[in-house]
């Protein structure tokens, strides 16, 4: 019990919050520092979803400890020990608004998914897709050339993959195994009659060779390259090179899927961006962007869509979607993000896209900053209220004893 | 017996640390006065200003009058000729104004609008004033023009004229393109080091660029000038002489730009064809040089570009509708232009005429954007009549009613910058600085109490011109006070000053006065300095992220609110320290040169309550920090979260933000768990205006993150001399430490030997 009451002490002392702030002031500093150097993604990962993390060779705690270690110190310190006074209500409030803004932040981190749905006018999309993450699909595709059924080599396999090594998978509905033998995080494939393949280590597989190249520091820039060997239960095994896409996205183009015949069946092999379903469509009717006159600085982005409710229907609702205006339906949040395009020319046809969030604590800030400022301001009211009288009887204090002393001294 | 032996050791350790300190604050001292004068020495340009010109005629208020509120189009608004003036001689020349001497003898002090009339109507004499602001002359010397007298070292700033530099034109021109080619790669590559550009790089890159501006500039009116001032072929230079645009113009079939290209390429067919294709390479000549400055409304109302002199040719020729209104304009400017001539030797009815000329051409553009908000108007009421829903009918109800007249504000805007207000204000917290300063000489006399008041009212008075610029500056824009760095500057000032001023209404202490004066001039300066580094239009409209007066309002003027105030509680804390430490200079003297014994820090009841008094203010300051910078923050996250999706992202400027909170917070901990005293909340604080300084200008020097529009360039230098001199003010903090230890132990070991 002793021990628990100490540990109680320690947890809710003001001595372990004003460490906890000092360090997080810190990893927040090197953490911007760094993120010139890594990116920001990188830059994340490392200072603020770590537990322990280093800068320059020295040792620190991660964010997600001290953000952990002040989430304790808010409950027991600021909730629980806490004087239950009246005059402690505007404190005790605000540590709880505080409190309720680092479980906000928590549920986004763990439940939050976040991806893209880009679109030209006209078309539809119901799939939003991931910035970073990528996945080798398996196609069964049919006789008139489509897909009927998927199987993936998930994200979470091709992320412990690196250029040197080989990964073999296998799996009871496919009559073939597949072999990854080196996974570039970013690379460029290129025809072995290029200049920059003339030195080229690796395999030409088909006249191309994989070039292996710096990870961009936004990693949703990043397009990974593979080596493959398809082996099938009986026959030959085939190489192939896959790559994520041989130049900027653009959601026109279809992914060049690899395809080949194994067991007398056809099969399609694709390293393309995770995707997933959202609640409903989006049908791009006109996108507007407008710059101002005579510049280069964007005035307005606006997407006028059809929120389908499903990827046949006719008939939706028309919103417009602009910066700072989102689209919040379903449980999704649709942001515009950006546009791009794939053409030349005075007026080519931009795409339009969305950033789609499905997060379950998307208005809790709110409503935790509404909390925490009316605790905040009661508090800082009362104290300015102190202060004033405070400052009133020191004049008075002052001036009386002036007034003794030119009293003194003319008697 | 044990305690005077220690009581002498720490004597002896804190006189030691308090002699340290005292160098290293000299020593701070000492450098940072190098550093200024030798970035002043630097910055200081050859005192000679003479030109070739022989003698100088200034432009007639009358026509300056009329000519200041001219609309152009530039930065994507429509603005006042002035303003386009101000920031395009600040661009090239480093400052507003333009100063020489003639051969004559006489010194001249030409103001932006001066300078454009000169530009625009007198270019081969505008080609002769020193206007090119050149910070290294290394930069022109290693193109071949030689340093101006007195001013043979190289590394020095110097003004050079268009002539003087026109030795070295072509060199300029490749090696200007040469320098944006390599800074592309820099920003293709993520800023690999090899791309990066020198200094010297920098500066040519940037002379570039204004001399090509100032080309375009003088080229405006070119058609109109009868060859005048034009270096041409001789047969061109004839036909230039007599050019009749408009004849030419409708001479032709319609002609497109392209069309019009490949036809003054293409050898001529025959001698007659051969005039005809000279006169429309002359034709093409005028049009190109004239396509920069945009001051005439387009003709189709719909269209958000307004266009140049060169833009109405080009037109005009490819469009036969277009004719009458480029006919239109193209007579307006030639009699413009020809009435120029004759004013500096008609006489004063020959004044009035250009003034008159250049008031119909004024009204013209005030009539023509009224007129197309007009038109815009009825066409958006035409589509509204046939919108086939609500959906359609309310998007065009809401652009019916962003409609504005363009260059509405353009008087306001002249008078904002003619009349000075933050210069003024400047000038105010100046005064009243010095003012005050006069009253530390005959402390609580009559005279001091006087003094005080004159004090009060001369700070109040700048505070009052910093809230009216600030004010008019938000009118005109139509904007909450801050929309970009600029702003954010003047809005700082104007809320650490007024915190000091209810600081001194609260204490009565003299402390808010010096607070403010301080406050109020440092950040006025900064404000010009700013201005003069960026050199762009800071009313240019905001980009579409930023195109929501909501967030701007609240996120964005809480959380300066905040860094106002963390700013002030980092001088209240400097202050507490000085105060402290400074206090018992003479008494250390004496000890040192005696070798007597005693206290250093001996404080009266006075003093002590006194330095009591600034720690509490420094306390309810960063109170009032944690409470704007944590409400800001947090708006800020929500406003991420509508327009990125996102409410944290750990971008740069968030963390910033986020730096100040949890820092104000470790204030506030450390004294309610008495781990930080009076000495360590100042130091603190100080340490809290390092923070703020960091996430105001820092992040948005890193480059990195979101908040790319607030990003700046070159403000390391200053942000380390202020850091470094911030360390040594803290420093001073140690030795008041170090005799607090000591009278905790002295009073613990008198306690012992009562016991």
């Amino acid at each position: 019990m002793r021990f628990l009451y100490k540990l109680y002490k320690i947890l809710s002392s003001y001595w372990l919050a004003a460490v906890t702030l000092f360090f997080m002031t810190v990893v927040t500093l090197v953490g911007t520092l760094d993120q010139v150097d890594l990116g920001l993604w990188e830059a994340k990962q490392r200072y603020f979803h770590s537990f322990f993390t280093s800068y320059k060779g020295i040792p620190l705690p991660g964010g997600l400890l001290l953000m952990m270690l002040l989430f304790v110190n808010m409950v027991f310190g600021g909730m629980v020990h806490v004087r239950k006074k009246w005059r402690g209500l505007p404190l005790l409030i605000s540590h709880f608004g505080m409190l309720f803004l680092l479980v906000s932040g928590f549920v986004t981190w763990t439940q939050t998914r976040d991806g893209f749905v880009a679109v030209y006018a006209g078309q539809v999309s119901d799939r939003a897709q991931s910035y970073r993450d990528w996945q080798i699909e398996i196609l069964e595709v049919n006789e008139e050339g489509q897909a009927t059924k998927a199987h993936t080599i998930p994200t979470e396999v091709l992320a412990k993959l690196g250029p040197t090594d080989s990964r073999k998978c296998m799996s009871d509905a496919l009559p073939f195994s597949l072999t990854i033998d080196r996974w570039f995080e970013n690379a460029a494939v290129l025809p072995t009659s290029a200049p920059l393949a003339a030195d080229l280590p690796g395999k030409v597989i088909d006249g191309f060779k994989v070039k292996a190249e710096k990870g961009a520091k936004e990693r949703s820039r990043n397009f990974p390259a593979c080596y493959l060997t398809i082996r099938p239960e009986s026959g030959e095994a085939s190489e192939v090179i896959l790559w994520g896409l041989s130049a900027k996205y653009d959601p026109r183009s279809s992914t060049s899927a690899y395809t080949f015949e194994v067991a007398g069946r056809q099969w399609a092999l694709q390293l393309v961006k995770k995707s997933w379903p959202i609640a409903f469509a989006i049908r791009l009717d006109r996108f507007l962007y407008e710059k101002h006159p005579g510049t280069m600085t964007p005035k307005n982005f606006e997407s006028r869509i059809t929120r389908l409710d499903s990827l046949d229907a006719a008939e939706g609702k028309r919103v417009a979607i602009q910066m700072n205006k989102p689209m919040r339906h379903d449980g999704f949040v649709v942001f515009q993000e950006s546009y791009g395009t794939r053409e030349k020319g005075p007026e080519p046809e931009y795409y339009s896209q969305f950033a789609v969030s499905d997060n379950p604590a998307d208005q809790w800030p709110l409503y935790a900053l509404i909390v925490t400022g009316v605790g905040l301001t009661l508090h800082f009211i009362m104290k300015l209220v102190g202060f004033k009288g405070a400052a009133e009887r020191n004049r008075r204090q002052r001036r009386e004893a002036s007034a003794n002393l030119d009293s003194a001294s003319t008697s | 017996m044990s305690a005077p032996s220690t009581r002498d050791e720490g004597s002896k350790l804190l006189l030691v640390t308090y002699v340290v300190v005292c160098v290293c604050l000299i020593i701070g001292l000492v450098a940072a006065m190098k550093s200024a004068m030798f970035l002043a020495r630097n910055a200081r340009n050859a005192k000679s200003i003479e030109t070739s010109i022989a003698s100088y005629e200034k432009w007639p208020e009358s026509v300056r009058e009329e000519f200041r509120p001219m609309l152009v189009q530039n930065g994507g608004r429509v603005k006042p000729a002035y303003t386009f003036a101000r920031f395009t001689l600040l661009q090239m020349n480093n400052s507003s104004a333009v100063k020489f001497e003639t051969r004559d003898g006489e010194k001249y002090r030409l103001s932006p609008d001066e300078w454009l009339l000169d530009v625009l109507f007198r270019g081969e004499l505008a080609k002769d004033l020193p206007i090119f602001n050149v910070d290294d002359t290394e930069a022109v010397s290693g193109l071949g023009v030689l340093p101006k007298e007195g001013n043979k070292e190289h590394h020095k700033r110097d003004r050079y004229s268009y002539n003087q530099l026109l030795v070295a034109r072509g060199k300029l021109a490749e090696e200007g393109r040469r320098i944006s080619e390599k800074d592309a790669n820099y920003q293709k590559s993520e800023k690999d080091p090899q791309y990066e550009l020198t200094r010297i790089e920098g500066i040519t890159k940037r002379l570039s660029q204004n001399v090509s501006m100032f080309e375009y500039l003088v080229g405006q009116f070119n058609v109109a000038r009868n060859g005048e001032s034009l270096k041409l072929r001789e047969d061109l230079q004839v036909l230039a002489e007599n050019f009749d645009a408009i004849g030419l113009m409708e001479r032709v079939p319609q002609l497109t730009e392209s069309q019009l290209m490949q036809f003054v390429q293409e050898p001529a067919p025959s001698p007659d064809e051969q005039t005809l294709q000279s006169a429309f390479q002359l034709y093409w000549f005028f049009a190109n040089a004239g396509r920069y400055f945009q001051i005439l409304p387009p003709k189709d109302p719909m269209v958000d570009e307004w266009v140049s002199v060169g833009d109405v040719l080009f037109q005009g020729l490819a469009s036969r509708d277009s004719r009458p209104w480029a006919k239109g304009h193209l007579e307006l400017l030639t009699t413009l232009v020809r009435s120029e001539k004759a004013l500096w030797t008609g006489g004063d009815a020959a004044q009035a005429t250009f003034a008159n000329q250049l008031g119909a051409f004024v009204g013209m553009q005030y009539v023509a954007a009224s007129e197309r908000k007009q038109a815009r108007h009825e066409a958006l009421s035409a589509e509204l009549a046939v919108a086939e829903n609500d959906f359609e009918r309310e998007r065009l109800e809401t652009r019916q009613g962003n409609l504005k007249v363009e260059g509405a504000k353009a008087a306001r805007e002249v008078g904002l910058y003619m009349g000075g207000a933050f210069a003024k204000s400047l000038v105010c917290f100046v005064f009243g600085f010095l003012v005050l300063a006069l009253s530390w000489l005959v402390p609580g006399s009559k005279f001091a109490r006087g003094i005080t008041v004159a004090t009060v009212l001369l700070l109040g008075l700048g505070l009052v011109f910093n809230v009216y610029g600030i004010t008019i500056r938000s009118v005109i824009r139509s904007r909450p006070p801050i929309t970009n760095l600029y702003d954010t500057i003047i809005f700082i000032t104007g809320i650490a000053v007024f915190l000091a001023l209810m600081i001194e209404f609260f204490t009565r202490r003299g402390i808010g006065l010096l607070l403010a004066a301080i406050c109020g001039a440092g950040g006025m300066f900064l404000s010009i300095r700013y201005e003069v580094k960026e050199a762009v239009d800071t009313m240019d409209p905001l980009q579409a992220v930023l195109d929501t007066n909501l967030w701007l309002a609240t996120h964005v003027t809480t959380i300066n609110i905040g860094y106002a105030a963390g700013m002030l509680a980092a001088f209240l804390g400097v202050y507490y320290l000085l105060y402290r430490f400074l206090r018992p200079l003479k008494r250390v003297f004496r000890q040192l040169r005696t070798g007597e014994q005693g206290e250093i820090f001996h404080e009266d009841k006075e003093s002590r309550d006194y330095a009591k008094t600034l720690v509490k203010m420094a306390y309810g300051i960063v109170c009032f920090c944690l409470f704007f910078s944590l409400i800001g923050t947090v708006l800020g996250g929500i406003w991420a979260n509508y327009s990125w999706g996102r409410f944290w992202g750990w971008d740069p400027k968030e963390n910033g933000a986020l730096m100040i909170c949890l820092w104000t917070l470790v204030i506030l901990h450390m004294r309610l768990g008495g781990y930080a005293k009076d000495v360590g909340i100042a130091v603190l604080s100080v340490v809290l205006g390092v923070i703020v300084t960091f996430s105001w200008w820092g992040v948005n020097n890193l480059g990195v993150g979101l908040h790319s529009y607030g990003f700046t360039e070159g403000v390391w230098p200053a942000l380390y001399v202020s850091w470094a001199e911030a360390g040594l003010i803290m420093s001073c903090g140690l030795p008041l430490w170090l005799h607090g230890q000591l009278q905790k132990r002295r009073k613990a070991a008198s306690k012992l030997a009562q016991a």
